[in-house]
């Protein structure tokens, strides 16, 4: 693990991810030893963390505090210790933690909408919630509702709503005061493939074309991947690891991960003969009999796999997959958190 | 002209955010606007309360009518001692007329007292349950509004359904009063009692608002906060009567909403029923405890709806 | 290989509502994803095969019984459902305790299964506490706890990794792929289509109530003739390859990407530019860093078939 860092067994501090340098801009989001308990249970251990803009994936178990962070976020709850200071306020006082929610758009996990209601009103009324004038609030209403592309149905009660239709008027109601940062807990949850790619997509948007800081939180890995420049991962009430996910991801040099159909054993044996160095990708968990194939680490002096077609051209094996190993993002949070479990003990 | 696209998608809002005060209004507007969209129920609630309230106007209507037909009989016979004598009997009826249409807007009320409940409970319980159950208390408090406008929003919802069955009806009773009555003297000689009934309405529909949501917060199904309503509603006029009956001590009636009202609308319209045998003051302590109660419930539960629980 | 579910013209309403169609499908051993857009008829599909639902028409058979009622295969044959539906006072041991009672087990016996089962769902710590204090990611491994428990030959689970945090998700999939090594079927409905590519390459895709394809995702991968195959490449000369490739004759369009590494083919031919790739690149001399199929994944076929 080349860019992670290893978390002080005391807990403390996290240096921030290398190669980026500390920006002028503030960030949105500065945590310092951010502490919150609830009576005798800590909930969140001291987190610190900067949020990039752009992008970003919040990572973490289940109980590791994520749900504590984003109500702390959003200025529902009262740090315990520690500094914090969102879209530049200090949510320490009442007024500032409402004051917070100005600047802040949030899109819950759970159902959420109530039955009877048009979306146009929903989104409305939230609208005039936040403090948008009446014309403001509906103008901006249809604003969100087309950018979701929610069409005729925003005039119909959310009961007969699908599942892609509700996670997509939850995303506008989040949308519609133009906050500087939007938390998203979960969009793709129970989404089909199409409509898993439609948010993304939305989310994909946001966070990379308009400029909005987006702390998606969720436990797909792979969509934090497509979507997220940045990662943060909670583990046990501590930011344990944050960067940047392409150099979290980054492709290792030598070794290679190749694949023909049911002659693997042939070209294996055939590039052991030619200094090649193969080995069965078992360390992989997620990787099932699609990804079948095995890694060559390349001989001293090689840098590419011409020799590889060319052993492979010779015992007449197809090459369907030659690709530079590189470690998924759900390996790098398994071994934060394993990181963090052995630290623990 | 400049050729240009605006193809962008999304639209950055460029408007002002300003919190007023009136937010809660529109929270509580929404609630009734979904309240509206069940058109059944509301015809079953709201049928009674409005044919009882019809059936009150009429009567007033009559009240006056018959005593205008004797004004008239009177007057015609032209005489002088006859014509003073008529005025004394006139002034007479009237006032004892007067003193009855209260009689029949209270009676009314007292009627209605069920059906009230009912349709506050009808459209009040789900208010904050329903909220709990999906969660939906995330997204309103995902904004700037605090655990008091949110409060306020709900109650301004009940606050409407309930006026509808209790003030709207007080009103219209009311203005029948006035319009029939001669020379608008329902207005002129007792606006007091008009303010007084009106008053007595709106703390009526208060009280019972509070309880409603009080219930409505502890519970996750409509339907339980339903049930549960009821439960307390009854349950403590029973209580009261039960330990009234086992003490020997009329005062355990204390409990019950409906004694405490029945001693207020003694104290305010000087109608006994006989049974309450505490001071007022006993009972606007008992409303205000009652209320407190309510508040407090209230206040612990949005606590933690706000928190995300 | 014989199959262990065979579905014949099955359908099933809802008063008017399909919920499947007219589906025809027979089902090896093995792990088989079974995939598709909301509302497709997975749910319904699953609930025929266990005998929950009786079909309207058609016929379905599993393990060679007909399902509906049939007590001999609900002993072969376990049901992890979607709806979240527990007893909340209970502890989760004593649930699945329980459902092994009416399964026919001893006492004793049925309580060693439940343990060994929420051991194996990775609920050892928890399965005293109370169902109602389980988090979704447990309650949906205590229904899959009670699916395994018997010892089934057949696992029909109806999107088992809902609500898991991803060391569940993989804690369920090693389990999956524990019970495939045992000998055992698995029939799993998922919406991450990432994850069943992750154990199996045997799909079964179904859209409005029909079957829309059924095999291996690569060979369905080729049967798609209205979408040519897309292969990334990553060379140190991408134009020289590019240009070399151009005179394959079953390279359809080569195009450079940006980056001045990558390079993009499309072919109508996949098998053929698998097989003839190696002896081009060997000659081209063009320092090769990558070959990755771009769509034929699971993802890339559902696209390209629901659309």
């Amino acid at each position: 693990m080349k860019s992670s860092h290893a978390p002080t067994a005391d807990g403390g501090t996290v240096p921030a991810a290398p190669g980026r340098p500390s920006s002028p801009a503030p960030s949105i989001v500065r945590l310092r030893g951010l502490v919150k308990s609830y009576g005798d249970v800590q909930a969140l251990r001291g987190v610190d963390m900067d949020l990039p803009p752009g992008p970003v994936g919040l990572l973490g178990p289940n109980g590791a505090g994520k749900t504590t962070l984003i109500s702390l976020l959003l200025g529902l709850l009262e740090p315990t210790a520690g500094e914090a200071s969102v879209a530049g306020l200090t949510p320490t006082t009442r007024k500032s933690r409402v004051e917070i929610r100005k600047r802040v758009g949030y899109m819950p996990e759970s159902d959420c909408l109530l039955p009877g209601m048009t979306a146009v009103e929903l989104v409305s009324t939230l609208a005039r919630l936040t403090g948008l004038g009446k014309q403001d609030a509906m103008t901006r209403a249809h604003e969100v509702l087309d950018y979701v592309e929610l069409e005729e149905a925003r005039y119909r009660p959310l009961d007969g709503y699908s599942t892609g239709m509700k996670q997509r008027l939850k995303l506008a109601q989040a949308l519609v005061h133009d906050p500087d940062l939007l938390l998203l807990d979960e969009p793709t949850n129970g989404l089909d493939p199409k409509g898993r790619r439609h948010m993304l997509g939305l989310v994909e948007d946001l966070g990379r074309n308009q400029g909005k800081n987006v702390l998606l939180c969720s436990h797909l890995l792979p969509d934090v991947e497509r979507t997220c420049d940045h990662v943060v991962v909670i583990v046990e009430g501590r930011a344990v690891l944050q960067g940047s996910i392409a150099e979290l991801t980054a492709a290792e040099a030598t070794r290679l991960r190749v694949q023909t159909d049911e002659r693997d054993g042939d070209l294996w044996r055939a590039l052991e003969e030619r200094g090649y160095r193969c080995e069965t990708p078992d360390e992989e968990p997620a990787m099932g009999p699609t990804q079948r194939g095995f890694l060559a680490t390349l001989p001293d002096g090689r840098s590419d796999a011409d020799e590889i077609c060319a052993i492979a051209a010779q015992i007449d094996a197809p090459l369907l997959q030659i690709e530079p190993v590189r470690r998924s993002l759900e390996q790098v949070f398994l071994t934060a958190v394993d990181g963090r479990g052995e630290d623990q003990r | 002209m400049r050729a240009r696209t605006h193809t962008e998608i999304y639209r950055p809002f460029r408007g002002a955010i300003s919190a007023s005060a009136a937010r809660a209004s529109t929270l509580a507007w929404s609630g009734v606007r979904v309240g509206f969209k069940r058109k059944l129920p509301m015809l079953f609630l709201f049928a009674i309360p409005l044919i009882a309230t019809i059936v009150g106007a009429f009567q007033i209507q009559l009240k006056f009518d018959a005593l205008s037909k004797e004004l008239s009989f009177i007057t015609a016979d032209d005489a002088d001692v006859q014509a003073k004598m008529a005025n004394q009997f006139v002034a007479n009826g009237l006032a004892e007329l007067l003193g009855s249409v209260e009689q029949i807007i209270l009676t009314t009320l007292g009627t209605l007292q069920f059906f009230v409940v009912l349709a506050m409970g009808w459209y009040g319980t789900g208010l904050i349950a329903e909220d709990k159950r999906l969660r939906a208390h995330l997204l309103y408090f995902a904004r700037p509004i605090t655990r008091w406008t949110y409060l306020r929003g709900k109650l301004g919802t009940v606050l409407f359904w309930g006026s509808c069955v209790v003030v709207g009806p007080v009103t219209v009773m009311c203005g029948t009063a006035v319009f029939a009555s001669p020379e608008w003297s329902f207005l002129t000689d007792r606006w007091q009692l008009i303010l007084k009934l009106e008053g007595y309405a709106l703390l009526w529909v208060v009280v019972h608002a509070l309880l409603v949501l009080a219930v409505s917060s502890v519970c996750r199904l409509r339907n339980q906060a339903l049930a549960g309503l009821f439960g307390i509603y009854f349950l403590m006029s029973i209580a009261g009567e039960l330990l009234a009956w086992l003490f020997d001590s009329a005062n355990w009636r204390l409990l019950s909403l409906v004694r405490n009202f029945e001693r207020l609308s003694e104290a305010l319209f000087g109608i006994a029923s006989g049974e309450v045998t505490w001071g007022l003051e006993a009972s606007l302590w008992a409303l205000a405890a009652f209320c407190g109660l309510c508040l407090v419930v209230l206040d612990a539960q949005i606590k933690k709806m706000e928190l995300g629980r | 290989m014989s199959a262990i579910v065979e579905a014949e013209a099955l359908g099933r309403w809802y008063g008017e509502v399909v919920g499947l169609g007219d589906l025809t499908v027979s089902i090896e051993p093995g792990i088989t994803g079974l995939v598709g857009p909301n509302g497709a008829g997975k749910s319904t599909f699953m609930k025929l095969m266990v005998g929950e639902l009786r079909p309207h028409r058609g016929s379905i058979t599993v393990l060679g019984h007909r399902p509906f009622g049939s007590r001999p295969l609900y002993r072969r044959l376990g049901f992890c459902p979607q709806q979240d539906a527990l007893y909340e006072h209970q502890s989760g041991r004593a649930f699945v305790r329980d459902i092994m009672r009416l399964a026919g087990f001893p006492r004793k016996e049925a309580d060693r299964r439940a343990v060994a089962a929420m051991e194996r769902v990775g609920l050892a710590e928890a399965m005293d506490r109370k169902v109602s204090d389980y988090s979704k990611g447990m309650r949906q491994r205590t229904r899959l706890a009670q699916a395994v428990a018997h010892d089934p030959e057949i696992i029909v689970a109806d999107e088992p990794l809902t609500g898991l945090d991803p060391i569940a998700r993989r804690q369920t999939l090693e389990l999956f792929r524990a019970l495939a090594n045992d000998g055992k079927s698995v029939i799993l409905s998922s919406h991450v289509l990432h994850e069943v590519e992750s154990l199996t390459d045997t799909m079964v895709l179904i859209h409005r109530g029909r079957l829309l394809a059924q095999g291996n995702v690569r060979d369905v991968r080729r049967l798609i003739n209205k979408h040519p195959s897309r292969v990334h490449l990553k060379a140190r000369d991408p134009r020289g390859l590019a240009s070399r490739l151009l005179d394959e004759p079953y390279v359809n369009a080569v195009s450079l990407s940006g980056d001045g590494e990558g390079l993009l083919v499309e072919t109508l031919d996949v098998g053929t530019f698998h097989q003839r790739f190696a002896a081009v690149a060997g000659e081209a001399d063009a320092g090769v860093r990558s070959l990755v199929s771009d769509d034929a994944s699971l993802e890339a076929v559902f696209d390209y078939l629901v659309g």
